[in-house]
């Protein structure tokens, strides 16, 4: 593993880069596309261009094992609390989106990915690493059966870097953020098995080439409205919601889900899709919203464009075959 | 030798109950002086173990990175009293890191030595803490606060102390 500390000498990359990480367990093998710019602005981010990439990769001739994409949103990472979402193929040909918070999408984008598609299944188990641009994959049958609980810090010490963001699947191959792990249950049975047929077990993100964003003084004006919306929260690293069935468990009652108050003047379900393609879990002005958007990307958006992005997400999110 | 009239006159306190670890100091404290968001870059470091704490340099009126530094890059400004590195003369030796009791001191992405210079005197990162984690105040309005705070408790809870 090269030495992390050789990659900060490069300038951050702007935001939204479109670079996509495809990690193809069944070959071993990784590689680096990217998609264009009117894709992001068609989809905005996390889920929206889940749904985008998943669709993409669905039609391939794949060996084995349906894609999943990481997507962390827009706003990962850039202001308090935001999610990322993890898209999957269910078994009724419709996509299910999943959020989760923490710091893991943030490491991502400091790695200087946008989005990581895992395809095909592995023969044996096997841990992703992501360092900034470096990749590995590497052996897991050691600790296939351990607890993440257990596996966290034994990964840590290995690889020799506290401050890694793991995903990790419980003893059961069950694919859960470390702290849900160290629960009980989780209702995300469709992306349990997905995993445990994938034989992933973990999968560890650094980044620490930072990235820029287009305006950061009108970022900063903006962001100053909306102060007190995060003095409430707090940070809840393994908060899983499946959007597409039951609720999931939230396992730390510090958090408020303000998303479940639609976000102004959305319906539920558009208001639901737009924050998860932004990574956005709060109640904030939609005014604010959008010059907070375009400050981050350089982009104009408005309601309407907003409303017709969730309306191509949901159309996106039933497959043809 | 260094007084306290030599020491900047309101500093950057921390309050760590209040603190919810959003990471808005780290984001900013980047952006101020970095000009892009890299963690990485923040002088102010938020410790994510069970409870999230801030980090900074806490402008110590007896400085072991400033005894500990071999080359004497760090001083304090005669202005503002605030410890500032020399970058010119730094040779990234780490010493300011280990000597710092509290963290204080810290790498960036591109292998300078950084700390808490209090933005000049105005620390960003004050502006944007929404719990009120971080304060710009004196070390003496700071106790005084926490005192009154104390001695209010019995009031509240019932409860009697001593």
């Amino acid at each position: 593993m090269n030495n992390i500390r050789n990659e900060r000498a490069k300038s951050p990359p702007q935001l939204l880069n479109g670079r996509v990480l495809v990690v193809d367990l069944y070959l071993q093998k990784w590689e680096e596309k990217t998609i264009s710019g009117d894709v992001i602005e068609k989809y905005l981010c996390g889920r929206g261009v889940g749904a985008y990439l998943l669709s993409s990769f669905s039609s391939l001739e794949i060996k084995k094992g349906r894609p999943v994409v990481f997507a962390p949103g827009l706003l990962t990472g850039i202001i308090p609390f935001s999610s990322s979402c993890l898209s999957v193929i269910g078994d009724d040909n419709r996509l299910a989106a999943f959020s989760f918070s923490g710091y893991w999408g943030l490491e991502l984008k400091m790695a200087g990915f946008d989005y990581l598609v895992i395809i095909g299944e592995s023969t044996a188990p096997v841990m992703l690493t992501i360092r900034n641009e470096i990749v590995d994959l590497s052996d897991a049958s050691g600790f296939w059966d351990q607890d993440p609980a257990d596996v966290i810090p034994c990964i840590k010490d290995e690889q020799g870097d506290p401050w890694a963001d793991l995903m990790l699947t419980s003893g059961a191959g069950a694919p859960v953020p470390p702290l849900i792990a160290r629960s009980s249950s989780s209702p995300v049975d469709r992306v349990t098995k997905l995993f445990a047929s994938k034989k992933l077990k973990a999968i560890s993100v650094r980044g620490t080439r930072g990235f820029r964003i287009s305006d950061p003084e009108i970022f900063k004006k903006e962001l100053h409205k909306v102060l007190p919306v995060f003095s409430q929260d707090s940070i809840s690293h393994g908060i899983f919601r499946n959007h597409s069935g039951p609720g999931g468990s939230d396992r730390n009652t510090n958090l408020q889900y303000t998303d479940r108050c639609p976000l102004l003047p959305f319906s539920p379900e558009n208001s639901q899709i737009i924050q998860d393609c932004l990574g956005l879990r709060q109640k904030i002005d939609l005014n604010v919203l959008l010059e907070l958007m375009k400050s981050i990307t350089g982009l104009e958006y408005s309601g309407n464009q907003l409303i017709s992005t969730a309306c191509r997400i949901k159309a996106a999110e039933v497959l043809e075959r | 030798m260094t007084t306290r009239s030599n020491l900047p006159p309101k500093q950057l306190i921390i309050a760590h109950e209040l603190c919810n670890g959003c990471g808005l100091c780290e984001i900013i404290c980047s952006l101020h002086h970095e000009g892009y968001i890299n963690r990485e870059c923040s002088r102010v470091r938020i410790s994510r173990q069970e409870k999230p704490i801030p980090l900074i340099c806490l402008q110590c009126l007896e400085p072991l990175c400033q005894t500990n530094c071999p080359v004497g890059t760090i001083d304090r400004c005669p202005d503002s009293g605030i410890l500032i590195v020399d970058h010119e003369r730094c040779l990234s030796c780490y010493c300011c890191i280990i000597s710092c009791p509290f963290g204080g001191s810290s790498e960036d992405c591109n292998g300078r030595m950084i700390r808490c210079d209090l933005c000049g005197g105005e620390p960003q990162c004050a502006n944007f803490c929404p719990t009120g984690a971080l304060t710009v105040s004196t070390v003496q309005n700071s106790s005084n606060r926490k005192r009154r705070n104390f001695a209010m408790r019995p009031l509240h809870s019932g409860k009697s102390f001593g």
